[in-house]
């Protein structure tokens, strides 16, 4: 399914964020359900594969495990269970399985909205969207060139093993191999960030008249796009008002 | 260190928003009022942020482990003012590459991780006396190893005080100084790195020293 690959960025990217802050405001026991439901459904007909989320779970996961700890031991409230001196309290252990879904739920919103937006006129787009222009110029030259030193620091690591500069098990001995091959890589850096710079002022970058220049032709977003906008902005007022009604109850 | 997607109250992803925001727009004035140019600070900031990217893939050692450095005092020496948007930029794709982090905390992420790398920019210029090699170490050491515990700071107290109220009060605080006892040897470490790297720098590219 192409569903949101189809679905114009400069609309998707408001309307999944917007989604994402709404879900994220879910706090209420009762409303928690519908979270790995909407996540769930939306990850089906996003077509992306079940090991991408698994793998970009990992981080989190840990995380939410240092939390949910401290959440059931540090609670206070009622007792649940006890082994030995580890008391779990009850309401610890509701608002770490509440967290634990809420976070899982909202990451994968978060990665239905990356994984599915296309590279291909994203700058156009994302200035359309009212982002800095500066910031998005950072970004997608950042992009560019984290592949590009990327590749530098993969032969430099190669380079070094076939010369002997092995970390080995000495902390002297492995600062002595990291520092050098850090601060090579940050002096690369800045110096391909010079040539890009003149780079940049040969082509005008900055000036009215180059900005001018730039036709970026602005393509109207599909009927399809503008459904899909105002059916995600419903959904997100929806358990918006949800949540204010059931706190208010 | 980061705080990934809905750990957070909406309200307080929204203040990071703003707060990132705003702190970004001075950080830019600031980087152009020092007469640099947008093509300079775009080109500094965007190749610089991959450059510390994939930095941080780097292991440094803390026996019996090794770590990946944080690297928020060693972006602050190198890059300044622009360490902040360079440190937002550098969040969003860890976030989008590795799901470290989030977009929704991305404001906050950036506060606590750009706010430390301006902190830790702010202490190495008032530490470092000269353009010795001796005063580079003090002072690379100690934006290092703040620069990890402004962040760690930083981080623990958002997270411990938006947590609902059935944690007692007392038992918040514990939890955030017991965050940062316990990120003090990778501190040491960081602030060991970044002293060392900045001898290196000093040695070959002064220039590239803040």
């Amino acid at each position: 399914m192409r569903v949101f690959e189809n679905w114009d960025t400069s609309l998707k990217i408001p309307a999944l964020f917007l989604l994402m802050m709404s879900m994220a405001l879910i706090r209420d026991q009762h409303l928690m359900p519908l979270l790995p439901c909407i996540a769930a459904i939306l990850f089906i007909a996003s077509g992306l594969p079940l090991s991408l989320l698994l793998s970009r779970f990992r981080a989190p996961v840990v995380f939410l495990l240092f939390v949910s700890a401290f959440l059931m031991l540090f609670s206070e409230g009622d007792t649940l269970v006890r082994f030995g001196p580890v008391v779990l309290k009850l309401q610890g252990v509701i608002l770490a399985v509440n967290t634990c879904v809420r976070v899982l739920s909202v990451i994968t919103i978060g990665i239905i909205m990356i994984h599915t937006t296309p590279l291909s006129g994203l700058s156009a787009k994302l200035k359309r969207m009212l982002i800095p222009h500066i910031l998005v110029d950072i970004g997608i030259m950042t992009g560019r060139y984290i592949m590009v030193i990327g590749e530098d620091y993969s032969k430099m690591k190669t380079a070094r093993k076939l010369r002997g500069f092995v970390p080995g098990k000495s902390i002297v001995r492995r600062f002595g191999v990291i520092v050098p091959t850090a601060a090579t890589l940050l002096i690369k850096g800045f110096q391909q960030s010079e040539r890009v710079f003149n780079a940049m002022r040969m082509r005008g970058y900055g000036s009215i008249a180059a900005d001018e220049g730039r036709n970026d032709a602005f393509e109207k977003p599909s009927t399809a796009s503008f459904l899909m906008l105002l059916l995600t902005v419903a959904l997100s007022v929806l358990l918006i008002v949800l949540e204010i009604t059931v706190e208010t109850a | 260190m980061h705080i990934p997607d809905g750990m957070l109250p909406v309200e307080i992803c929204v203040a990071g928003y703003a707060g990132s925001a705003a702190l970004t727009w001075l950080c830019i004035k600031k980087a152009r009022s020092s007469s640099e140019d947008s093509a300079r600070i775009v080109s500094r900031a965007s190749v610089m942020a991959a450059a510390f990217f994939v930095v941080s893939w780097v292991h440094i050692p803390l026996p019996p482990v090794s770590v990946h450095p944080i690297l928020a005092g060693l972006m602050g020496i190198l890059l300044g003012w622009i360490s902040f948007p360079a440190i937002l930029v550098g969040l969003f794709f860890q976030a989008a590459m590795f799901g470290h982090g989030g977009f929704t905390t991305l404001g906050v992420n950036a506060l606590s991780m750009g706010g430390a790398a301006l902190l830790a920019w702010a202490l190495y210029r008032m530490l470092r006396r000269n353009s010795g090699e001796r005063s580079v170490l003090i002072s690379g050491f100690a934006a290092g190893f703040a620069g990890v515990l402004f962040a760690v700071i930083a981080v623990g107290s958002v997270l411990i005080l938006t947590i609902p109220s059935y944690i007692n009060a007392g038992i918040e605080v514990s939890a955030v100084l017991a965050m940062a006892v316990a990120h003090l040897p990778l501190a040491l470490a960081e602030g060991v790195f970044t002293a060392l790297v900045a001898r290196f720098l000093l040695k070959v590219r002064p220039e590239m020293l803040m």
